[in-house]
């Protein structure tokens, strides 16, 4: 497949799949702009690449049922937690990889939203250590 | 995803329980006021992803005789109340599963509140939007 309609994006946290529970993610990754500009670079700053930092956002429709959501997600709250995400769905492959991390569970909003709205939880969190990009 | 036809039914069900007011889960030839007719409007797919969630949303128009006008009106707004044994949002959400088959429902709002030409039978009618989560 080329380009890609999202629809099928599994999101996995510590292990347990919230895929059917999340309508919306964002992985992004960034990286210090280290500047190095100098005398005779011709009036242009240079940069090199620094520390290495990233944050996920997760846009989830709330569940309280027992072991649903809700308290999948309180119960990470202020823990390292490992997330994955397949953008094409699994299995993993060349053309369907998956990204994976630990994050730090900083924040929750178990209540969201106001009367007659869908309860949600629009969550932002920051990544600590490294993000991989595996294919198999 | 969840049949249709069985959500459907299941916001017939619940407005059964209304008294006096005849259901008809579709949309009858010659309807025979008072009714509450269910009608599907829109259906929003991948509300999650894995289609995890589908949105559906359902009117259900209730129409009565108009033999006498203040009576008609009387009766309609019966309907239209928030509260009340005839209260046609309080009727929907009695049981917001509808049956197990959703996740949750919610009447919104109550809009076209008029007259209605049917077989050349002039009658009162009034809709109210249904929203149904399920998969």
């Amino acid at each position: 497949m080329a380009k890609q309609i999202l629809t099928d994006v599994v999101v996995q946290l510590n292990g347990t799949s919230v895929s059917q529970n999340v309508n919306s993610v964002e992985l992004t990754t960034t990286a210090d702009a280290i500047e190095t500009t100098s005398f005779g670079d011709s009036g242009w700053r240079t940069y090199k690449g620094g520390l290495k930092s990233g944050s996920v956002t997760l846009s989830f429709h709330n569940d309280y049922a027992s072991t649903a959501l809700d308290s999948i997600l309180y119960s990470l709250f202020n823990t390292i937690a490992t997330v994955t995400i397949f953008p094409a769905g699994t299995p993993v492959g060349t053309s369907t990889p998956k990204y994976e991390f630990t994050a730090l569970v900083d924040n929750t909003a178990p209540v969201s939203g106001a009367v007659g709205d869908l309860a949600v939880q629009n969550l932002t969190w920051t990544i600590t250590g490294a993000v991989t990009r595996g294919t198999n | 995803m969840a049949d249709i036809s069985e959500l459907r039914q299941g916001i017939a069900n619940n407005l059964a329980t209304i008294p006096g007011l005849r259901v008809s889960a579709t949309i009858p030839d010659n309807p025979s006021p008072p009714i509450a007719i269910v009608q599907l409007n829109r259906v929003q797919y991948h509300q999650d992803f894995k289609r995890g969630m589908t949105e559906y949303d359902f009117s259900v128009q209730v129409i009565v005789g108009r033999v006498d006008e203040r009576t008609a009106q009387r009766n309609l707004d019966s309907y239209c109340s928030s509260t009340g044994d005839y209260a046609i949002g309080l009727a929907v959400e009695s049981d917001r599963t509808l049956g197990g088959k959703a996740f949750d429902c919610i009447v919104t709002e109550m809009t076209n509140y008029g007259s209605v030409l049917i077989s050349d039978v002039t009658y009162l009618a009034a809709e109210f939007n249904v929203r149904v989560l399920a998969n």
